[in-house]
C-alpha cells in the first residue's frame, strides 16, 4: 500500500508543479488508494509499462444536418 | 464556470478549423485535439495509457518548461477512455497561470474525496481544488458534446428511438455526460416516451 508520501516524494523529486486527478469512484475511495493508483501510474510508467495513447477514430464523420 | 466553457468552445473551434475544415463531427479525434491544445498553450504533452490505476480514471502532472504527462487508465472503456484525455488536458487550457496549480497530491486527493463523506467539512482550499475538477469536466463536455450537436442526438432519441447508449456510444462519449449535458437543454433522452 501507498503511503501519503510515495507519490508525493515523486512529484517533488520530479519538480512538478501542478497535478491533477479525476477518480473513478470518488465516494467508494478513499485518498491513499487515490495516491495508490497515482503511484502505480506513474512506477509504471518510469518501468515502461504503458503504451502511448492513441484514438484511432476519424474525425470525418459529420452529422446528416452538417 | 462561463470562462471555462467559453474557453473550451473557443479550443473546440480551432480543432474544427485545424482538422474538419470548421465542419461538425459527431465524434473528435481526441489525439489530433492534443495537438490542437500542444500548439495553441506551447505544452508539450506525453499521454499514456496506464494498465493499473483502479481508483482513478486519469491523472495530469505537469513540469516546469511546459512539459506535461497525462495517464489514463485502462480500466476505461472506450467512451470514458477519450473522455478523461479531454478533461486531463483541458487543464492547460483552462489553469494557465501558476496560481492556480497544485501540487500538493494529499491534498488534491483528500478534497475529492471528502465531498463525499464529510460534505459540511470541505475547506476553502478544498472548494478551488473541486472547482478544478469540476472545471475540467464541464469543459470536456463543452468539447464532445458542444450546442451544436444537441439537435442530432434529439433527433436520434426523439425519431430514430434510439436507446441512450447507442447514442452514447455513436458520440463516443460516457452516456452519464451526455445525459446531464441533455437534461441541461430540457431533453430527457433516457425517457422512451421523450
Amino acid at each position: 500500500m501507498n503511503t501519503k508520501g510515495d507519490f508525493q516524494q515523486w512529484l517533488e523529486d520530479k519538480g512538478a508543479v501542478d497535478v491533477r486527478f479525476f477518480p473513478s469512484n470518488p465516494s467508494e475511495s478513499t485518498a491513499t488508494e487515490l495516491l495508490d493508483s497515482a503511484y502505480k501510474a506513474v512506477k509504471a510508467y518510469e518501468s515502461g509499462n504503458c503504451v502511448p495513447y492513441e484514438d484511432p477514430i476519424s474525425d470525418d464523420n459529420f452529422t446528416p444536418v452538417d | 464556470m462561463e470562462k471555462i466553457i467559453s474557453e473550451a468552445r473557443e479550443m473546440r473551434t480551432k480543432y474544427l478549423a485545424s482538422c474538419t475544415g470548421s465542419r461538425q463531427p459527431v465524434a473528435i479525434n481526441t489525439k489530433k485535439f492534443a495537438t490542437v491544445v500542444e500548439e495553441e498553450t506551447g505544452y508539450g504533452v506525453e499521454s499514456l495509457v496506464i494498465n493499473d490505476m483502479e481508483h482513478l480514471r486519469g491523472m495530469i502532472v505537469r513540469f516546469p518548461q511546459k512539459k506535461a504527462i497525462i495517464f489514463v487508465s485502462d480500466h476505461n472503456n472506450d467512451c470514458w477512455r477519450r473522455f478523461t484525455f479531454i478533461k486531463e488536458i483541458s487543464h492547460l487550457f483552462i489553469e494557465t497561470t501558476p496560481e492556480c496549480f497544485n501540487s500538493d497530491a494529499y491534498e488534491q486527493a483528500k478534497a475529492l474525496v471528502d465531498q463525499f463523506q464529510t460534505p459540511d467539512d470541505v475547506s476553502p482550499a478544498s472548494e478551488k481544488l473541486l472547482h478544478a475538477e469540476v472545471s475540467g469536466i464541464v469543459a470536456a463536455m463543452e468539447i464532445m458534446i458542444p450546442d451544436e450537436l444537441i439537435p442530432y442526438v434529439a433527433h436520434l432519441s426523439n425519431v430514430d428511438k434510439m436507446l441512450p447508449y447507442a447514442i452514447a456510444s455513436r458520440l463516443k462519449v460516457p452516456q452519464k455526460y451526455l445525459e446531464y449535458k441533455m437534461r441541461q437543454h430540457g431533453i430527457a433522452i433516457n425517457s422512451p416516451s421523450s
